[in-house]
């Protein structure tokens, strides 16, 4: 598949999730009437707010002119904070990525290894034992993890605070949360990866040929345990965003996720559009640099393609 | 000293036994003694099971579970399973080589062959520079007879074929100059002409390199052209072994004759009556298909032709072998038949029934046959399931209708209780033709239905097949790649390649002075061929044919 393809898929599924979204929020409501109480506010205040957020005409109408002002580089207008929902949503994108990013660093750090070392050991009491701990990892609730660590850390040991942003020490907990619930999953994912690897003829015949177990590791299992990984990444980074919506308000952590929170219980549409678009575009983006990735990491995608 | 050391054998391998450990332990192989001399060229023969590649990856300690083992195995004078972590290392850089059955497999295909062979050649210069390994390498190449070697070193596994890849792999096998080169079924997943040109190159290095080979395989006719011993193995246990013109000429063990007997090419055209021409059921008139890999290369014109020109017909009552290597478009053929390709132009006819009334009926029988039937469903419940949907009420009528094929294809009454994991191999091919007989088709359109099964298995398939036409008046279209199935039962050969007929005869002049340069190097590929010549000496006497001949 050529890049233009690629790039023209990308923006089509660009364009179906605006639509949906924009359909999801206009389904549940007349907005204006959600915010303002109408038994106490008099018509022409209602149709100002209307004319001002751009809430006029019927919802095609709304539809087209929204679409047309994203075209133009307009995001709409927060009605909580009475910004631009563009400002309002990139002054929280920082700290979000910093979050997302330290925690998919720290799910990788443990997921790899440990992965690793449970399929190298495979049936072992030490890979039951990680086994365990990672479905206990996935089926435990982001909430419950976050609470017992505040619970843990800061109520009884005083070692961290328990809220806010600013120090590393804010940090930590957070990262715990997500990086730990995913690596869980990653953790299984890789050692699959690896035992699919390990079976290869070609590790075995690498051994047959006399290179050390190091060597086979790093030159023939990793080489080819990457490529299911590669694929499951974004995935899991896309599932950290989500759960960023609840560990943030968890831990009062001031990024995106909150922010979701609360722009629906604010009825902030703009915002909320503007999230929404801003998580599908890095979703977007991250599966294309992966598609990319992949043909360089697997040649035999890449001659396929170029047939 | 080195006297002593040349009189050693290079393997001795005292009473193996090799067992899975678990609570009660599985035996897989059981009491094996064998010796390979310097310079020997050993054969270890048996049918999938027969505990050959077991042995061997003992050897080299490359056992994909941890087994108990006993006895001893010597290899270049080193107690394998005594070696330590290092030993094991140098053992396996310095003694032995191997050579697996599928190329493309058992090279890393995310890299490339030059880094895989320029790794393996730095642990055995480590101090050498990057021209100097890459040379080697290309030499490396060069001596396997790979054309443009440094070409090839950039390139990965998938882009070149099965007999490079195998050359590939036999370069890497050899790079530690090692005194035993073990070949797993080296030939196997290759195509029948290039399966003839790594075994030369494997004769060649053996003569050139002084090399000695233990070559394990399921196929008598590569043993009985170059081994020099063999040795039969059978579940687990050795039956025979000797010098190969000894048990080749006269086997001792019931099994390792019946195996030779399975084995042996019936070279065609001595007894094979003239069959009277019967109408046509299927026939093929100017059929085109070209598969395209991308929309670029349609619009380019530059497809991969599966079907030139196309034409054959498939009589009634009549064996047609579809043979060619892989690539050469059988498959397309099959499937255009069927209906499940679309030719591009041409026309594919299936034929009504003699009444006019009704055309003619087709199934198909696939290649795995465990893979073509449902792995949790008794044979019975799927066998009632295909007349089931084809509206057979009455379950009494069924029964009797499913009794009465299972017989025509020679299976007892009681596989139908069974899972198809509890048949054998031979068994679950011959369910599969069952099912495809149950609708009492007119032609069977059977690809490469013997190639997933031991040669034994194969006969009773083969005769299965033949019944079937001789009883039922059954038309068959045998899709093979291995002419001496062709010899055994078809009526009718056409030889496809690169998707046009190169030959389209008789079987019964089929070998005679073939008119095609392509089937003359299938025909003088076949392995076993000596059997041939050695009748053809023999009908050089103005013997009135050589089925005569063989009768006195």
């Amino acid at each position: 598949m050529s890049l233009a393809f690629r790039v023209l898929r990308a923006i089509i599924s660009l364009w179906l999730i605006v639509t949906l979204v924009f359909a999801a929020l206009r389904a549940t409501g007349d907005p204006i009437t959600a915010i303002f109480d109408p038994d106490n506010t008099s018509r022409a205040a209602l149709e100002s707010y209307r004319q001002q957020w751009g809430y006029t005409g019927t919802v095609l109408d709304q539809y087209l002119a929204y679409v047309a002002s994203l075209l133009r580089g307009e995001f709409g207008f927060s009605t909580m904070a009475n910004r631009p929902a563009l400002d309002v949503v990139m002054e929280r994108l920082p700290a979000t990525l910093q979050l997302v990013g330290l925690s998919a660093l720290l799910m990788i750090l443990v997921g790899l290894p440990v992965g690793t070392i449970a399929a190298m050991r495979a049936g072992s009491p030490l890979d039951r034992f990680v086994m365990s701990f990672s479905t206990v990892g996935f089926a435990l609730p982001n909430f419950v993890l976050a609470l017992g660590l505040i619970l843990l850390l800061s109520v009884n040991l005083h070692l961290l605070p328990s809220n806010g942003i600013g120090s590393w020490q804010n940090l930590v907990m957070p990262v715990l949360t997500i990086g730990l619930s995913k690596a869980a999953i990653f953790t299984r994912f890789v050692r699959s990866a690896i035992l699919d690897t390990l079976r290869l003829q070609c590790v075995v015949s690498a051994r047959a040929r006399g290179l050390t177990e190091w060597q086979i590791f790093w030159r023939h299992i990793i080489t080819n345990a990457v490529l299911p990984l590669v694929t499951i990444t974004p995935l899991l980074v896309g599932a950290m965003v989500a759960a960023g919506a609840v560990v943030e308000s968890v831990f009062g952590w001031p990024g995106v996720g909150r922010l979701i929170v609360d722009a629906v219980a604010q009825r902030d549409l703009a915002v909320l559009q503007m999230i929404i678009m801003l998580i599908a575009v890095v979703m977007i983006t991250t599966n294309l640099i992966v598609d990319l990735a992949y043909a360089k990491l697997d040649p035999r995608t890449a001659a396929a393609a170029a047939h | 000293m080195t006297n002593s050391l040349t009189d050693d054998p290079v393997v001795k391998v005292e009473n193996l036994g090799i067992a899975i450990a678990t609570e009660r332990p599985i035996e897989l192989v059981k009491d094996i003694s064998f010796e390979i001399r310097k310079g020997d060229y050993f054969a270890l023969v048996g049918e999938s099971g027969s505990g050959k590649s077991m042995t061997c990856h003992a050897m080299m300690k490359l056992l994909p579970f941890t087994p108990l083992i006993e006895g001893r195995i010597v290899v270049d004078g080193q107690d394998v399973w005594a070696l330590d972590r290092r030993q094991l290392l140098a053992y396996r850089r310095k003694s032995v080589g191997m050579v697996f059955q599928d190329p493309l497999a058992a090279l890393n295909p995310v890299r490339t062959i030059g880094s895989q062979m320029l790794e393996t050649l730095r642990i055995y210069y480590p101090n050498a520079d990057a021209d100097e390994l890459r040379n080697r390498a290309v030499d490396a190449l060069r001596g396997v007879h790979i054309p443009e070697p440094g070409a090839r070193l950039g390139v990965y596994p998938h882009q070149l074929s099965g007999g490079l890849n195998q050359r590939v792999m036999i370069a890497l096998a050899l790079l530690g100059e090692p005194k035993l080169l073990i070949a797993d079924e080296p030939t196997t997943a290759l195509d029948m002409s290039v399966q003839a040109e790594v075994l030369d190159l494997i004769d060649e290095l053996r003569r050139k390199n002084d090399l000695t080979v233990l070559l394990v395989t399921h196929d008598l006719g590569i043993v009985r052209d170059r081994a020099t011993h063999i040795a039969v193995l059978q579940n687990g246990r050795m039956v025979e072994q000797g010098r190969a013109a000894d048990v080749v000429s006269a086997p001792k063990a019931d099994y390792s004759k019946e195996l030779f007997a399975a084995a042996s090419v019936e070279w065609p055209g001595r007894d094979t009556p003239e069959r009277k021409r019967t109408p046509a059921c299927l026939t093929f008139t100017n059929v085109n298909k070209t598969f395209f890999a991308s929309k670029r290369d349609r619009r380019m014109g530059v497809g991969i032709p599966a079907a030139k020109n196309l034409s054959f017909e498939v009589r009634r009552g009549e064996i047609v072998a579809l043979i060619g290597e892989s690539g050469s478009g059988k498959t397309t053929a099959a499937k255009m038949a069927m209906g499940l390709e679309k030719p591009d132009t041409g026309s594919i006819v299936i034929h009504k029934s003699e009444d006019g009334k009704t055309p003619l009926k087709a199934q198909m029988v696939f290649q795995h046959p465990r893979d073509s039937l449902d792995p949790l469903m008794k044979v019975e419940d799927q066998l009632h399931e295909v007349l089931k949907v084809h509206g057979w009420r009455d379950k009494d009528r069924r029964h009797a209708h499913i009794l009465k094929i299972i017989a025509d294809v020679g299976l007892l009454p009681h596989v139908l209780q069974r899972r198809p994991t509890y048949l054998s191999g031979g068994e679950a091919q011959r369910v599969v033709i069952a099912r495809a007989l149950l609708l009492e088709p007119d032609m069977l359109i059977a690809d490469e239905p013997l190639s997933a099964v031991d040669v034994r298995i194969q006969k009773h398939i083969l005769e299965c097949l033949q019944r079937l036409r001789d009883r039922l008046g059954i038309a068959i279209l045998l899709i093979t790649h291995d002419l001496r199935v062709v010899f055994e039962i078809a009526d009718q050969v056409v030889v496809l390649r690169h998707g046009r007929v190169v030959e389209d005869v008789p079987v019964s002049t089929f070998t005679d002075g073939a008119r095609d340069a392509y089937t003359q190097m299938l025909i003088n590929a076949v392995p076993g061929k000596s059997i041939r010549s050695a009748a053809e000496a023999l009908s050089e006497f103005n013997l009135p044919g050589g089925s005569a001949l063989v009768a006195e």
